[in-house]
């Protein structure tokens, strides 16, 4: 059993002790009466659970994603509930919260539930969760709902931003903010008006390494006078603030686990079965750095990408990367780490001709060269968003029709798909699954023609063949092949970033830019990533990746390059989507619980 | 069956946000109308009529995506004030917005807001470009053009408004929910 | 001056704008609407002369269009009509633009106008959404192109993108208004309060006053000539 420094937490002796103290403090504290909309939510006498769930079941649109005979909630208790991403986790904490199913369409819970204590959610996504002009604003939304008195609001943000350390921000507007601030704003957000039961959402799943230490700090130094739960993919973040832990299964019960030790990424072992590409490699593929069987870092005579003493900056502001050099030699893993803001994203935009430096040179193939966003790139460049990647509506048009058709395509007018077949007209498309490109020198009006919805056949024999076959081989080995069918937006988190390197995989460009790739994975789902990336590692793909994690980077890269300087939030990465109450219209295939709940 | 009219708060966050993109998406297609405006006029007046559907599709696409009364007017409203508010159109935007954005409505008034085919949508395109017609007749004095022109103008109205508002808000709403948005509303 | 109120006096400028086919009145109620955005915002005038001079450029274009292919008799005059007229509407819409305060229309709104939390807060939601999306549709135009070789991708691909990503967007944030409990019946209170004042009412008499005597004396001096065009 784990044994950690805060003893009291855990042992149920003091917890009683604890919640006593607990359940008198809210009642002295309220200076102001809160009107809730909730039947009188009291701290609950010691001893009675603040929720309580009997025979229960969380269904959406017929499918039961959790289930069970009793879950109980203590009062002042910390959960924290994991599993694979997708699982269903995040639609239990809707219902919970009691969004469910006004809130959440199509998701109901069934059973006898007790307690309907005031709620705070927070989610994963920094930006979409805030709604207010400023900070302020922000902070006393929640209490302007349960009707407070003006001067007790004013008193309680004040409060509210010395506790969380956001005084200077109170004129800001939300989506200036950086990812670790807005957090910050949402959690004390969900907290002003003290509700009796916290719900967080993967909360971490957008903050770099530092601002996820100081969000879970902020969340145990707020007290007992709430339960909590936490759904996360990573328990170790958690592991030091956890009274219970609870796993969802694949059975969709909710099974009493051990609280990991603190340290990487634990990986329960049942976790293993839920995804084809673990299974032979099996757990050993996860706590070891590079694997022994890659190739080993080749000594670059000569480097495929090389930047030299580039420096960028944003606007007229300041400088966002100062004289970084780097070289990347053919077959090389080179990955750039370092925190929120330092610069990494810019490199890329940089690379890709988004954004032109200020100073600086690149070499690529040992040649000058300088981007220009309106021509074929050496780079196939995997964003931080897998969705921005997606140009198709289905998968398998995704991975057969990978990257551009390469360096061969002249200047003007448009780049036809290598794999076009007979070389269509401007004005006509196909059918969905092949985009049609417009000749971007004509203001041509969009005419949209017959072809609804199936993906586009191979009905081009041999042009076809050189990009099919190694993107199909790709999805085999990323285990996408049953995914063939779905809309690339519909899958999992995991299941996108992989189809984003299948389809990169069948690229002409040796190049590959990875942004950010392990955001928001699981840990089955981010084992899975790191065996794609060994696949192209093998395959001799030169690759550069960013990432803030550094201990990812120490088990996919030859070489890990360290930048700095913590700026401001310029350039702040844009999150990842959030799994949404997707609906596949296709039906799902069983082992997909963990596509996109 | 009530239900299914009222709106949820996730419906008119919804209406805001993607009305409001409508609204900026349209800026790059207001200055490539006014540059291809006059030629087209030289050919015919009525010609014009040819490129406007785009800017009914506040009065298609969000009646797609929230399928509740109210939603092509108020759509096409809220798009029409974002535009008005960035480009040089200004106010004349949100006049014409509420005209185009009844004509829509009326539309789906008339099925009861009950059906939510294509046809249903092509004809509400159509019926926002007639009415915005009818609004020019007023403004730009049209009874000075003999009746031919009026057919032409009509027609390439309304053709323009099937095509680029009403097919193109049921190709776009199609894409959007094989990519998991899911139409809230109808009769559901 | 109340953002109500300055919404208010804009509709009242814009009006005869638009009804009036003349060259004296547009470019009269242009200045009222300058007036009016100097009381409001002293600090927009090198916006707002920026504003108008962009504004000359696009007159010269409606000028010239019309001039060349308008339907009609004296194509000289209306042409340079509507390019005056043109030129004030650019004018006060952009005094109006430049004016405005978003947030603190909303608020007003919502407590002097009655306008439902619902709506006024859904609408502060897609002002907060909007320039992250700008970013991000310029981000998803950029990864599009280096994956097709520097050509753009259809633009339906493109639209399904964002407006996915902004429909699940919008449902979050309505999820975390309700969460925080904008749906409550309770009733509300409010961290900016504002109330209807007798100085607000006497501003907005005011300001009216002022347009509709401005057009009482264009009237009286046969300036003011009725039409749409």
């Amino acid at each position: 059993m784990y044994d950690g420094p805060d003893g009291p937490a855990r042992a149920s002796a003091t917890r009683a002790a604890t919640i006593d103290a607990a359940a008198r403090g809210p009642a002295a504290a309220t200076a102001t009466p809160e009107a809730t909309s909730a039947p009188a939510a009291d701290a609950p006498e010691p001893g009675e659970p603040a929720i309580l769930l009997k025979d229960f079941e969380l269904v959406r649109d017929g499918r039961a994603l959790v289930r069970g005979d009793r879950w109980e909630l203590g009062p002042g208790e910390r959960v924290l509930i994991t599993g694979p991403s997708g699982s269903g986790k995040s639609s239990f904490l809707l219902a919970l919260a009691g969004l469910a199913p006004e809130h959440a369409p199509g998701l109901t819970l069934r059973g006898e539930r007790e307690g309907r204590p005031s709620t705070g959610v927070v989610f994963q996504n920094p930006y979409a969760q805030l709604a207010c002009p400023s900070v302020d604003d922000e902070l006393a939304f929640a209490l302007e709902n349960a009707g407070w008195e003006l001067s007790a609001m004013r008193a309680r943000v004040a409060e509210l931003k010395a506790q969380f350390g956001l005084g200077a921000l109170g004129d800001r507007a939300p989506w200036t903010l950086s990812g670790g601030e807005a957090q910050r704003v949402a959690l004390a957000s969900a907290l002003a008006a003290r509700p009796k039961l916290m719900l967080l959402d993967e909360p971490l799943g957008y903050l770099d390494g530092e601002a996820a230490a100081g969000l879970v700090e902020l969340a145990t130094k707020a007290g007992r006078e709430a339960s909590w739960v936490v759904v996360d993919h990573d328990p170790a973040a958690w592991a030091d603030w956890a009274d219970t832990h609870y796993r969802l299964a694949p059975d969709a019960s909710l099974c009493k686990e051990p609280i990991p030790v603190a340290g990487r990424r634990a990986v329960p072992a049942s976790a293993a079965q839920a995804d084809p590409i673990r299974a032979p490699a099996a757990a050993a593929a996860s706590a070891a750095s590079l694997p022994p069987d890659a190739p080993a870092a080749p000594k670059p005579a000569t480097s495929i990408l090389e930047i030299r003493g580039l420096s960028a900056g944003y606007g007229r502001g300041p400088e966002v990367l100062k004289e970084l050099s780097l070289r990347l030699g053919p077959g090389e893993t080179v990955a750039v780490v370092g925190p929120s803001g330092s610069g990494k994203s810019t490199v890329f935009r940089c690379l890709t001709g988004q954004l032109k430096p200020r100073s600086g040179s690149f070499l690529v193939d040992g040649a000058s060269y300088t981007p220009n966003k309106r021509r074929p790139s050496p780079f196939a460049w995997v964003p931080q968003v897998p969705e921005h990647y997606f140009v198709y509506d289905s998968a398998r048009a995704e991975w057969e029709n990978g990257a551009a058709s390469g360096s061969g395509a002249s200047g003007a007018g448009s780049p036809r798909m290598a794999d076009s077949g007979a070389p269509a007209p401007d004005h006509t498309t196909s059918g969905a699954g092949s985009p049609r490109m417009a000749d971007s020198g004509a203001p041509a009006p969009d005419h949209t023609t017959s072809g609804a919805g199936s993906p586009r056949k191979a009905d081009s024999g041999a042009p076809a063949a050189d990009h099919t076959a190694p993107g199909l081989l790709a999805a085999r080995a990323f285990g996408l092949e049953a995914l063939a069918e779905r809309h690339p937006f519909t899958l999992s988190e995991g299941e996108k970033r992989r189809l984003n390197l299948a389809s990169a995989l069948a690229m002409r460009q040796r190049i590959l830019l990875l942004d950010e790739p392990q955001f928001g994975l699981d840990a089955a789902s981010q084992d899975a990533l790191e065996q794609a990336l060994a696949r192209l590692r093998a395959e001799g793909v030169s690759m550069l990746i960013i990432s803030h994690d550094p201990d990812f980077c120490a088990r996919v890269a030859h070489r890990v390059v360290r930048i700095g300087r913590p700026a401001a939030a310029a350039g702040d990465p844009i999150a990842p989507s959030e799994p949404s109450g997707a609906p596949a219209a296709a039906p799902r295939a069983p082992a997909a619980e963990r596509s996109a709940p | 069956m009530n239900s299914a009219f009222k709106w949820k708060l996730r419906d008119i966050v919804v209406l805001a946000v993607v009305a409001a993109v409508l609204g900026v998406v349209w800026m790059g297609w207001t200055y490539a109308y006014e540059l291809l405006k006059g030629p087209l006029k030289a050919l015919h007046p009525g010609l014009k009529y040819l490129l406007v559907g785009f800017w009914f599709t506040g009065g298609t696409v969000i009646p797609y995506l929230i399928r509740r009364p109210g939603a092509a007017l108020a759509g096409e409203l809220v798009a029409a004030g974002v535009q008005g508010l960035i480009t040089q159109w200004g106010w004349t935007s949100l006049l014409w917005g509420l005209v185009q954005g009844a004509g829509s409505e009326a539309v789906f008034l008339a099925t009861g807001y009950k059906r939510w085919s294509l046809p249903v949508f092509l004809a509400a395109g159509a019926a926002a470009g007639v009415f915005s017609w009818v609004l020019d007749f007023f403004y730009e004095n049209y009874a000075a053009l003999g009746a031919v022109t009026w057919l032409i103008q009509i027609v390439s109205a309304a053709t323009s408004g099937a095509v680029l508002a009403g097919l193109f808000a049921w190709r776009l709403g199609k894409g959007l929910e094989k990519a998991g948005v899911r139409p809230s509303g109808g009769e559901a | 001056m109340k953002s109500l109120t300055f919404f208010a006096l804009n509709v009242s400028f814009v009006l005869p704008v638009l009804a009036s086919l003349d060259l004296v009145t547009p470019p009269a109620f242009l200045a009222l609407a300058a007036v009016a955005l100097l009381i409001r915002r002293p600090e927009r005038a090198p916006h707002l002369a920026a504003a108008l001079a962009a504004a000359l450029v696009l007159a010269f274009w409606v000028w010239l269009s019309n001039r060349l292919w308008t339907v009609g008799d004296d194509p000289a005059r209306r042409a340079l009509l509507l390019a005056v007229r043109s030129w004030a509407l650019t004018g006060v819409s952009a005094s109006f633009a430049l004016g405005m305060r978003p947030a603190e229309l909303l608020n007003e709104a919502m407590q002097i106008a009655r306008l439902a939390p619902r709506v006024g807060f859904a609408l502060y939601a897609a002002l907060n959404t909007l320039p992250r999306l700008a970013e991000e549709g310029r981000q998803i135009d950029a990864v599009h192109r280096v994956r097709l070789g520097g050509g753009r991708s259809p633009v339906l691909a493109r639209t399904v993108t964002l407006l996915a990503r902004a429909v699940r967007s919008g449902e979050r944030a309505a999820q975390s208004l309700a969460a925080r409990g904008l749906e409550s019946p309770a009733p509300r209170s409010w961290y900016r309060p504002v109330a209807w004042g007798r100085r607000d009412a006497a501003q907005l008499i005011a300001g009216l006053a002022a347009s509709v005597a401005l057009l009482a004396l264009l009237v009286a001096l046969g300036a003011f000539r009725f039409g749409f065009y």
